[in-house]
């Protein structure tokens, strides 16, 4: 339990030191918040003609209401906490690298979810959008990764199945 | 998504539990955050002594009169912070939703928002420090934030806000409930 916890807390710290530097910034961060902004730009505008995005920002054309994807609102934070709670459970290498590509699927999928409930939340109301926005959505995007996390635990620690069994 | 399955099972009951939890959260509020709003005074004078000359919680933010001088318009006065707690307070819903979802004790739900407050605190306080980083040089460098220190408070901050307000609530829901994570979410399957 020790040795996990010591593991997990200095991947979480080295991880989310790296993801604040400039270069990392750069080269990943920013990138991958435009394609989220995208993702969620292109759901939208196949079921919503009035919707329209433009770099980060995704925008209502009907009524003005637009919402910016920012640092905190990309799925990065929950995916470092997920990454960094399955690297440091002892398990096979293979297993660690299924459950961290999965985990980080999961973890955006729900990061979508989060982006396009804002948006249209925010049309209807701003003081819905403030809550779920600063912490109702926080939450549920930690027990998000919490659940993958329990999900890849179980998988991890199963027996494999027997031959007799088969 | 088999509701068979009991990982399944507890994510339902913790989304429902976070309903009440919120609200009980929100109106409770102004009581919890007084004293996170005192830790991080206390906080902000550890990191620079007599930072702060006054403090207010109203309207659900809290104020802090701080002794920087800052002259505007050829007038010349304190700088005044607003934060707003209620950022860095969310992992006690979050907690609580988790504990009750588990069927834990309550007394582990009251030791467990006594346990979050100085992680409040640490938000309240990054965020005050973050203010004056983002303000002027001239205004950093009175509160001691040149150089590596600012560095500091600026990872801190950001740690403060991003990770560990939903981070140790499910840190701690981990080390208490282990015996329920053992015997009921990762039983094997039969």
């Amino acid at each position: 339990m020790l040795r996990f916890l010591a593991a997990f807390a200095l991947i979480v710290l080295g991880l989310f030191t790296a993801e604040l530097t400039p270069p990392v910034q750069q080269a990943f961060v920013m990138p991958w918040t435009r394609e989220l902004a995208h993702v969620c730009a292109a759901l939208i505008t196949a079921f919503d003609g009035h919707a329209a995005a433009a770099g980060e920002v995704i925008r209502s054309t009907s009524n003005g209401f637009a919402v910016a994807i920012e640092s905190g609102c990309n799925g990065v934070e929950a995916s470092i906490v997920l990454v960094a709670a399955i690297l440091a459970f002892r398990a096979p290498w293979l297993r660690k690298l299924a459950g961290v590509l999965g985990g980080v699927l999961a973890v955006q999928l729900a990061n979508v979810l989060r982006v396009i409930t804002l948006f249209y939340l925010g049309q209807w109301s701003l003081a819905a959008f403030e809550w779920a926005h600063l912490y109702v959505w926080q939450a549920l995007i930690m027990v998000d990764a919490m659940v993958v996390w329990l999900l890849w635990l179980r998988w991890v620690r199963a027996p494999a199945p027997s031959r007799a069994a088969a | 998504m088999r509701l068979r399955d009991p990982i399944w099972r507890f994510a339902l009951r913790v989304l429902a539990w976070l309903v009440p939890c919120f609200a009980a959260w929100y109106a409770i509020a102004p009581w919890y955050d007084r004293p996170a709003a005192w830790l991080a005074r206390i906080l902000l004078d550890l990191w620079h002594d007599g930072l702060v000359d006054a403090m207010e919680l109203q309207a659900r933010l809290v104020t802090y009169v701080t002794s920087l001088q800052v002259t505007e318009g050829g007038r010349t006065g304190n700088l005044v912070l607003e934060v707003n707690p209620l950022l860095y307070g969310y992992g006690v819903p979050l907690l609580a939703a988790l504990l009750l979802a588990s069927g834990a004790r309550w007394t582990r739900l009251v030791l467990g928002a006594a346990i979050l407050l100085p992680f409040q605190a640490w938000g309240i306080a990054f965020d005050a420090l973050a203010q004056i980083l983002r303000s002027t040089p001239a205004l950093a460098a009175q509160a001691g934030l040149q150089g590596m220190r600012g560095e500091v408070a600026a990872v801190a901050y950001q740690l403060g806000s991003l990770i560990l307000p939903a981070l140790v609530p499910l840190a701690l829901w981990t080390a208490w409930q282990r015996a329920f994570l053992e015997g009921v979410l990762l039983r094997p399957e039969r």
